[in-house]
């Protein structure tokens, strides 16, 4: 997992490649609980709707989206957790 | 079968089953288009071009159910072309305003029916994407002061999350360039009062309450444009379904004076399906204008759900509706308009209610929704 390891300020990933929406967008809330406030998460997925549902997630939960990195399989996604 | 019949309306529709909430994806015809089809197809089946009497009684019955579907849309019969979809009739539009315009780009709104977006793509010219804000709406603040598109598209409604368009807005921005404005109508008709500002417009008679094979293209009086090779007699591309069409007539003539008092009947059951969501189910992404929309259709997205369990469970409870999550469309991406939006996509849920829906029908599903999404949720262990 090259470039997700470098994510600047990671302090979790999550690797949901393989897996369709919903379950990366589960993976990010579970991870959520357990973050303290500031941390940042990085969900890699390959499918094409976590481009849109994981922003969606950060508006709706009040966390907040950072960006999207494209890897050689799916994507990385970057997102600051503001809640417990 | 339980006939599902109106508290108060007439029987002027056809019944659909109790549970029943997907009228986007079809409804049955009006029992009056049902009998001239039937007709129709006992004295219309002759090639209408031909000058013999069986060709010439064709014809009538073709020029009266073009007339019919003028009077019903408020324009003029010369103007109405009938064709087989309102898929068609887009195309048609697209390529037949382009013809008449040799240069310059196609802009359509990011929200515009899958099949437009593609037409754009295909025709030979550079497509700018106008961007819609988070209810649906096109932001008029994206058109440029002096654009120089060969034509614009945009719908009048956006049929799967019910947002209306400001299509005179943009239509009276447009007119100082002569820039002719393409507007879908599908889910429109028969449910609101249409925009005035467009210079084609595309319809669909399963909309009206007529039948899935016939869609018309509507050119205002006066404009450039070239139709498809091989039409006759107001009919576009190929050989008319006649008695279709005189059932699209029939069904128009009598939708015509019934349809306002349906629409406001179903504004106000969306209203209260919209407020019970708010109220029943958290987190949940209740998605465009609450107000300013299709009166039929609410759209909304419940985070931590497949929308393919939701309409299952939904389904196994007897209540039928569409998703636009990627795992229930054809086409395995989730909906482009949810995508434009920014709104979830995932464990979406598309409620459109047919005419003559009953109340109970929506009670059933504001009763079972709360529940099923639930249930769905807790497959995730959150």
């Amino acid at each position: 997992m090259p470039v997700s390891d470098e994510w600047p300020e990671r302090d979790q990933w999550i690797d949901k490649r393989g897996t369709l929406c919903p379950a990366p967008v589960i993976a990010l809330a579970r991870a959520a609980k357990s973050c303290a406030v500031g941390e940042v998460v990085v969900v890699l997925a390959d499918d094409p709707a976590a481009e849109f549902d994981i922003p969606a997630w950060c508006r709706m939960t009040r966390n907040t989206y950072i960006a999207a990195e494209l890897q050689d399989v799916g994507s990385a996604y970057a997102v600051r957790i503001n809640e417990g | 079968m339980v006939q599902n019949l109106p508290d108060e309306q007439g029987s002027a529709f056809a019944p659909t089953p109790p549970g029943y909430l997907d009228a986007l994806g079809g409804s049955p015809m009006l029992p009056a288009a049902t009998s001239a089809r039937h007709a129709a197809e006992n004295v219309a089946w002759a090639d209408p071009a031909r000058l013999h009497h069986a060709g010439r009684t064709a014809g009538l019955v073709l020029d009266s159910a073009r007339a019919s579907i003028a009077g019903f849309l408020g324009v003029r019969p010369a103007e109405v072309h009938l064709t087989s979809s309102v898929r068609a009739a887009l195309e048609f539009g697209l390529s037949g305003l382009l013809a008449a315009r040799p240069t310059g780009a196609v802009a359509l709104s990011a929200v515009e029916p899958l099949a437009l977006l593609e037409a754009g793509d295909h025709c030979g010219r550079e497509v700018e994407i106008l961007p819609v804000d988070s209810t649906g709406q096109l932001i008029l603040d994206s058109v440029p002061d002096k654009p120089t598109w060969a034509i614009a598209c945009l719908q009048a409604a956006n049929p799967e999350v019910g947002t209306r368009q400001p299509v005179d807005e943009l239509a009276t921005l447009l007119d100082p360039h002569g820039i002719p404005l393409l507007v879908d109508a599908t889910a429109c008709t028969a449910r609101i009062a249409l925009p005035a500002g467009w210079t084609a417009l595309a319809v669909s008679a399963r909309d009206w309450g007529g039948p899935a094979g016939v869609g018309a293209l509507v050119i205002r009086q006066g404009t450039s444009w070239v139709a498809p090779r091989g039409s006759e007699r107001g009919w576009l591309g190929g050989f008319p379904d006649i008695p279709s069409a005189a059932a699209a007539g029939i069904a128009a003539e009598t939708i015509e004076s019934i349809w306002e008092p349906e629409a406001r009947r179903a504004h106000a059951l969306i209203a209260r399906i919209r407020a019970a969501l708010t109220e029943s189910i958290a987190d949940i992404d209740l998605v465009g204008d609450p107000d300013d929309r299709l009166p039929h259709v609410v759209t909304f997205s419940a985070l931590y759900c497949s929308g393919e369990a939701v309409v299952t469970e939904l389904d196994r409870r007897g209540i039928a509706v569409a998703s636009g999550s990627a795992c229930v469309a054809d086409t395995e991406r989730p909906s482009h308009v949810l995508a434009a939006m920014g709104a979830l996509t995932g464990g979406n849920v598309r409620v459109s209610l047919p005419f003559g829906c009953t109340d109970a029908t929506v009670d059933h599903f504001i009763r079972e929704i709360p529940d099923v999404i639930q249930m769905v949720r807790a497959d995730a262990g959150l």
